[in-house]
């Protein structure tokens, strides 16, 4: 609160004199008079808050008096006209209703008076507002009734029942809705006079409403006894009529309404069956029984419903009847109807329709049954488990559960010992989901005797999901020990016994699992030492260095050294630890593997320790990971040192990992750093602007706003920073790059003023903008006050994980005036307005446009921009457009902006690479995919990346396009990890040069689809076994189609043979031979 | 990536989404004389959403777009159009364009309105729709004010038509499922509910400037009170001014306040003493709440505290707290003490809040079979006129006593009159 806000209200409620305002007051009343609307609005804050504080009586007066005195003044602008006569709505008394009033006549200023006086209670207020109604007409008239209306003034009846028949329509028609409002019995009454209408039978309609909420219930009934006189004027009248009946006059509703069960509009007879459940009469329960075997089917869907939620029980034999409904949705609505009305002996209806064969109607049974109220039904559910029809008593075991029923420990214990699979199987997943501890023995010991592989995985399951419910270690430890000691164990059941003591965890299970490992049969220690790698605490951290460092098998060696790895970051000394653990390493793949586990461990000396591998090449790029990311866990308690540390990873290795060491660094040490890591990086930032601008384009000037606010190419243009401040986002950087966290902003608009442009070629301005911290930036871009675009809504990183965003717009010729312009990045919404970056691009001297290279090279375009937040497309599609314009022949352009896909250019590419997904994203739209599609069909040739086989969710053609899309309903893929790439087709142009490879990615397991594909490379899932495919071909119309899944990252893209697998790809959709 | 992202990603922008058949009761495509006809009133980013998801379903068919600013609406409906014409037919690409609402109020073919404008305009197009016999899907918070909430609820009960207000969270499994939690007992007694949600913005004083062309601004007012065009104030901005809306104390606000009282019925069981804080706008066009803190407490004791979120105990989301636990809810997440609450498997005899899966899909089978969807008028006006006394209090700095029957402050006539505002002639409800 400001001081002068606090100053206000202190004087208010301080105590002093109640009716002397502070001068603060009447300082922003005098203010006021001249408040137009375009200047400060501070005055009138201050009012707000006097007025909204004024509880005395007094005070309330003085400030009223104050407020209105102005309103004398019939030159007062009026947007302080309309700000005063608010006030006086929550403030004005009888002392200013003459004020007002007089404000009435005058056409411009009668609206803001009107809207005072029906909020203000005073009688004399509606005196004013009642003599108003003989001399205004027109717009002024209207407001004036509206308002006797909502006062519900009584005595403004006679005239407005004279203006209701008179013969101003429009005046007539305000006062008959006026009369409703009013609703005395003398307004239905002058109501009733008037001709029928339906403006005027609404009006009634609104009169009995309040009357009987008034409690008038008798004056209420006559009036709707003379609306059903004559017919309704429309289906939506004579629905109003009926539920003002239904509540007005029950009884007489009720042969209505079974009319209505006959009707010919759906929606009529469907409201009937409604009100009918909601009549609250024996007799209405008694019609829908009586109508419900005439029902169509759908209609017999909502009579259930309707009868399971009012209970009438009176129709329980006809929801029985159609219980046998022909219909599934008719039988659903039947068993969720009984579930509110049965009895005991409807347990053997409900438990046959939970077999039935359609799956909403099992589902609805069961539910049923958990909540079938009655005396005897927990007896008929648990004999039925124990001795009903084998095929119901799986589901009747699941119903006494879901009940609690008394007896089901008893039961349960019976039913695990069943000689049918379905029973026992029930009987385990019963006890997973609910048993308590006094079933954890029984069911170890159904693990350690289980045959059936399928039942002992569920008995497995559930002892996890009970052990995990047990505060007692000992009580989910125990008895596991006792049957691995038993003799009678078989190897399979002590492996899963096994497993659940590693998933629970601790260290009593430990403690067996240890000593399984040491002297068990060589089965059972297999098993207990790969329990004990994937051992989910740090407690077995000790016994993994040991074991792995003693182990002679090389599998169990590799299961113990990765678990060892795993655990030691999560022990109290992780570096003595993982110093012992160096010492067993070999070969690089084992470097990398320990230089991950560093990689968790937050301290200088594992700093240093991932410094010191930045000197091997074999494990450079997991050295530098390691390094940034234990760099931003201390940025802020040793900003020094890792400054320091990020500069020598920058300078050791490139790309994507160089940004994100520098972003660490710029954590470290803010906006010095910033400016300082801007500075260094500015070559390699120009060079790929560079790269990416069209052939025989230059980069002009570059500005890094936030950095610096003026550069002077030499000989060329200057971009000077006119208006905006300095901003670092913390964070940002990281995730966005230097350039992207430091921006200019302005409350209004950034404006960069631009000079020394040339007039004999052709200019254009790009920039990156970014809304960091999701604060809803919208934005346009302005040149020589033209509008070149937007408004757009920046991309947020915050809570939305976008990127920040580089565009380019042509600067108009006529815009530029001597060479010099003015662009300007203007707020459309939020708090201000930002850029990070600003460049001039110029284009070949003598030509006005740019235009492609006339060379004849085929065009590629690459589609990006916007992905699933784990995929940084902003870090792998330059990834993959340096993979595919090795091929000089290509010509490649990156488009950040999905909507490209409507262009009417799109035709014009000879391949269009899509590297995107409408992640959260409506997409580009119909008129766009439909663009897309005719393009490939005329055509272009097309290359899925990734990600882009889930492109178009719910767009069925695209399965046509794509041969395979992801589908999420299955698996979706491996765990993120190396697989090898088998090539099965040498004969395909793509893959006719090349040999399988290994790579590190996700290897999808979830495409759909039956569209005809040619399979060119496999991969095998470690999951599932089986072989997926991973590129394959096909013709969508004239397009050449290639498909591959790899590519989820800047990584998997950087693998060569990945590389090369896109390059010759994207010449075989572009219509050329594939070369290397 | 994980699947069930395409799920969530498709509510939280309301995408396309493939419905299970029997949500509707009955086999999958829909005859074309069943499909229900929709108008959309207003045409930015929540209108366009509903428009796109609709698009995704069967049973419906948009076949208007509304907005006070034509080329809004006319691009909405070109996307409409090219949606349809793609997937059945040039036939059935007929949507229009058109800038006022009434227009499309009497057309026989549309049989339910969405209503996406600002709040100044919810009760006035809600309650003219209903009387000309449209059924309505209306956008959060339900009204400007009390008074305008009351005539919208009146006119549901009147006209029998179907309602729905856009408190879509009570159409998410996570929300549902803590209030069953909080309603069964599963916390103990619940004593306290805490909600925090953003808080609002400040505005620089919008420059007065030309409406632009193909804005009918006299009409984007409506019952507003007449006031100069400014220079961004129609989009998204509006939210801040109080002659449109509330601020996001109620606009927000209601989202989660809406789940506290789902929760803790009792909190509008009765009556409720209302006290709070709140900073405001200095200067500029906004004259909202910027941050506040404000307390609700029931006869009972169960207190709402209700708070944006960088000054709300518990942040962001909505916290039923008992004596034996809590349960934390946001959009797409949940969070439980005792972590085992979240394992709950309900007891036969528990409150069973409805279950709707899908926010537009239940509103489209209300239509169908006239049931009352899951957020329904009444729902959405109290969790509104919670939001409203909170603000209220606020701006009052005095302890209140909300009568939920009478719907009124006991004892503080000058708050009373803040309950109702007179419309701009010729707008009524």
């Amino acid at each position: 609160m400001s001081r002068l806000l606090a100053a206000v209200a202190m004087a208010l409620f301080g105590g002093v004199c109640a009716a002397e305002l502070p001068a603060p007051v009447l300082e922003a009343a005098e203010a006021v008079r001249g408040y137009t609307g375009a200047g400060s609005r501070r005055p009138l804050a201050v009012l707000e808050q006097a007025v909204a504080r004024a509880a005395d009586p007094a005070v309330r007066r003085e400030l009223a008096a104050v407020l209105a005195a102005p309103l004398a003044d019939r030159t007062l602008p009026g947007p302080a006209r309309t700000f005063l006569c608010r006030q006086l709505a929550a403030i004005g008394s009888a002392a200013e209703v003459p004020t007002l009033a007089a404000m009435l006549d005058d056409p411009a200023r009668a609206e803001d008076a009107r809207r005072a006086l029906q909020a203000m209670p005073d009688p004399a207020a509606g005196e004013a507002l009642r003599a108003a109604l003989q001399r205004l007409t027109g717009a002024a008239l209207t407001g004036v009734i509206h308002s006797l209306g909502e006062r519900r003034d009584a005595a403004a009846t006679g005239p407005l029942a004279a203006i209701a028949s008179g013969p101003d329509a429009a005046a007539s028609a305000s006062a008959v809705a006026a009369l409703g409002r009013i609703a005395s019995p003398e307004a239905a009454e002058a109501l009733a006079r008037l001709p029928a209408s339906p403006a005027r039978d609404q009006a009634l309609m609104e009169c009995a409403d309040r009357l009987w909420l008034d409690g008038r219930r008798a004056e209420a009934q006559t009036l709707c006894a003379g609306l059903s006189r004559t017919a309704a004027a429309s289906p939506a009248e004579r629905l109003a009529r009926t539920a003002l009946l239904c509540r007005v006059a029950p009884e007489e509703a009720l042969p209505v309404l079974a009319a209505g069960l006959g009707d010919e509009e759906a929606l009529f007879r469907r409201a009937c069956i409604r009100f009918l459940g909601g009549l609250g009469l024996p007799a209405a329960a008694q019609v829908l029984a009586g109508a419900l075997d005439r029902l169509s089917a759908e209609d017999q869907v909502i009579a259930l419903e309707v009868i399971g939620q009012h209970r009438l029980e009176a129709a329980t034999d006809e929801v029985r009847s159609v219980l046998a409904s022909p219909e599934a949705a008719v039988r659903a609505g039947a068993a969720s109807a009984l579930g509110a009305l049965g009895r005991a002996d409807d347990v053997a209806r409900l438990l046959a329709a939970a077999g039935d064969a359609d799956a909403a109607v099992r589902e609805a049974a069961a539910e049923a049954l958990a909540v079938l109220p009655g005396e005897g039904v927990d007896q008929a559910v648990l004999r039925a488990a124990a001795e009903g029809p084998p095929a119901q008593r799986a589901a009747a075991l699941e119903a006494a559960a879901a009940r609690q029923s008394q007896g089901l420990a008893l039961l349960l214990d019976r039913c695990l010992a069943d000689p049918g699979d379905g029973v026992r199987l029930a009987a385990i997943r019963v006890c997973g989901r609910g048993g308590d501890g006094s079933v954890f023995p029984r069911l170890t010991a159904v693990l350690a005797a289980e045959r059936a592989p399928a039942l002992r995985a569920e008995a497995e399951r559930a002892l996890i999901a009970l052990g995990r419910r047990l505060p007692d270690e000992a009580a989910r430890v125990d008895p596991i020990a006792g049957a691995l000691a038993s003799p009678g164990t078989a190897p399979e059941a002590a492996a899963a016994l096994l497993r659940v003591l590693g998933a629970l965890g601790g260290e009593r299970a430990l403690a067996v699992v240890r000593d399984c490992a040491a002297h068990g049969a060589p089965a059972i220690q297999d098993a207990a030492l790969r329990v004990l790698a994937d051992w989910p605490d740090p407690s077995a951290a000790d016994d993994l260095c040991t074991r792995a460092a003693e182990a002679q098998n090389p599998v169990h060696r590799a299961l113990l050294l990765r678990g060892a790895l795993r655990l030691a970051p999560q022990t109290p000394e992780p570096m003595a630890r993982l110093e012992r653990l160096r010492g067993l390493l070999r070969g690089p793949e084992e470097g990398r593997l320990w230089l991950s586990a560093l990689s968790q461990v937050s301290s200088p000396e594992a700093l240093d320790a991932a410094l010191g591998g930045l000197g091997d090449a074999e494990v450079r790029a997991e050295a530098a990971a390691a390094a940034v990311r234990i760099g931003a866990a201390l940025a802020r308690r040793s900003p020094r040192e890792v400054q320091a540390a990020m500069a020598r990873v920058a300078a050791a290795v490139a790309g994507p990992q160089a940004a994100a060491a520098r972003g660490v660094a710029v954590e470290a040490g803010g906006l010095e750093a910033a400016r300082r890591l801007s500075l260094e990086g500015r070559p390699e930032r120009t060079a790929a602007l560079a790269r990416d601008l069209p052939a025989g384009w230059s980069l002009a000037a570059y500005l890094d706003c936030g950095v610096e606010a003026e550069v002077q190419a030499p000989g060329g243009p200057s971009l000077r920073l006119a208006a905006g401040q300095v901003w670092l986002w913390e964070g940002a950087a990281g995730a966005g790059g230097v350039e992207a966290a430091t921006v200019a902003f302005d409350p209004g608009q950034v404006v960069l003023e631009v000079s020394g442009l040339t007039p004999d070629r052709p200019w254009r301005v790009g920039f990156t903008w970014w809304d960091f911290d999701n604060n809803g930036r919208r934005q346009s871009v302005w040149a020589g006050g033209r509008r070149l675009m937007g408004p757009a809504d920046l991309p947020a990183w915050l809570g939305r994980q976008e990127p920040p965003a580089a565009m380019a717009v042509d600067l108009p010729p006529e815009g530029i005036a001597g060479g010099r312009v003015r662009i300007a990045f203007r707020r459309e919404a939020a708090s201000n307005a930002v850029v990070s970056e600003v460049w001039l691009a110029s284009g070949p001297a003598g030509s006005l446009a740019p235009r492609p290279g006339k060379v004849a090279m085929k065009r590629v375009l690459i589609i990006t921009g916007r992905d699933y937040p784990g995929h940084l497309w902003a870090q792998t599609a330059p990834v993959l457009r340096d993979a595919i314009a090795q091929d000089k022949r290509l010509e490649v352009t990156v488009s950040e902006d999905p909507l490209v896909l409507g262009a009417p250019e799109l035709p014009g590419y000879d391949a269009i690479v899509l590297h995107y997904m409408n992640w959260e994203d409506p997409g580009p739209g119909a008129a766009a995919q439909e663009n897309f599609r005719r393009t490939i069909e005329g055509g272009t040739g097309l290359v899925l990346v990734h990600f882009a086989c889930g492109a178009f969710q719910g767009w069925p053609e695209f399965v046509r396009i794509a041969g395979r899309v992801w589908d999420p309903k299955r698996r979706g893929h491996d765990p993120h990890g190396p697989f090898r790439v088998v090539i099965i087709d040498r004969t395909h142009p793509v893959t006719a040069a090349m040999d399988s490879f290994d790579t590190t990615d996700e290897l999808y397991t979830c495409l759909a689809g039956d569209t005809p594909i040619q399979i060119l490379a496999t991969a095998r899932s470690k999951v599932d076994g089986t072989d997926h495919p991973i590129a394959f071909t096909l013709r969508y119309g004239k397009g050449r189609v290639f498909h591959s899944v790899l590519g989820h990252d800047a990584a998997a893209l950087a693998n060569p043979a990945a590389g090369q697998l896109f390059r010759r790809a994207a010449a075989w959709a572009a219509g050329l031979e594939p070369e290397d | 990536m994980p699947r069930r992202a395409f799920l969530k990603g498709a509510l939280a922008v309301g995408a396309p989404l493939v419905l299970p058949a029997r949500v509707l009761g009955r086999g999958g495509a829909t005859a074309p004389s069943e499909r229900i006809g929709v108008a959309v009133i207003g045409a930015g980013g929540r209108g366009a959403g509903h428009a796109e998801a609709l698009m995704g379903m069967d049973e419906a068919r948009v076949v208007a777009v509304c907005d006070a600013f034509l080329p809004r609406a006319e691009s909405v409906c070109h996307r409409v159009n090219a949606h349809y014409g793609a997937t059945a037919g040039p036939a059935a690409a007929s949507c229009t364009a058109c800038q006022d609402f009434r227009e499309v109020l009497g057309r026989p073919d549309v049989d339910a309105v969405f209503i996406a404008t600002p709040e100044n305009w919810h009760a006035v197009m809600a309650v003219a729709a209903m009387n000309r016999g449209k059924d309505v899907y209306c956008e959060k918070a339900l009204s400007l004010t009390v008074a305008e909430g009351r005539a919208v609820c009146d006119t549901v009960r009147r006209t029998g038509r179907i309602f729905q207000a856009g408190t879509q969270q009570r159409s998410d499994r996570n929300f549902r499922f803590a209030c069953e939690l909080a309603r069964n007992g599963y916390l103990g007694r619940v004593h306290t509910v805490w909600v925090g949600v953003p808080g609002g913005r400040t505005l620089p004083v919008l420059p007065i400037a030309d409406p632009p062309a193909g804005l009918d601004y006299d009409l984007w007012l409506g019952p507003a009170p007449a006031a100069p065009y400014r220079e961004g104030l129609c989009s998204f901005n509006w939210y801040f001014v109080s002659d449109y809306c509330a601020g996001w104390i109620q606009s927000w606000g209601v989202h989660h306040v809406d789940i506290a009282l789902w929760g803790a019925p009792e909190l509008a069981a009765a009556t409720l003493d209302v006290e709070g804080t709140a900073t405001f706008p200095e200067d500029g066009t906004a004259d909202t709440s910027v941050t506040w803190h404000a307390r609700l407490t029931a006869p009972g004791g169960v207190t709402l505290d209700f708070a944006s979120e960088d000054v709300a105990r518990h942040g962001h989301g909505c916290r039923f707290e008992g004596d034996e636990g809590w349960v934390h809810v946001v959009r797409g997440g949940i969070q439980a003490e005792p972590a085992t609450l979240l394992r709950v498997t309900p007891r036969p005899a528990d409150t069973r809040l409805r279950r709707s899966d899908h926010h537009l899909a239940d509103f489209l089978a209300g239509v169908r079979t006239r049931r009352e969807p899951v957020a329904a008028a009444e729902s959405c006006h109290q969790a509104t006129t919670a939001t409203l006394i909170a603000d209220m209090a606020t701006r009052a700095g005095r302890r209140l006593t909300w009568d939920w029957r009478l719907e009124r402050f006991l004892h503080d006539d000058p708050c009373n009159r803040l309950l109702s505002r007179a419309l701009r002639a010729p707008w009524r409800v």
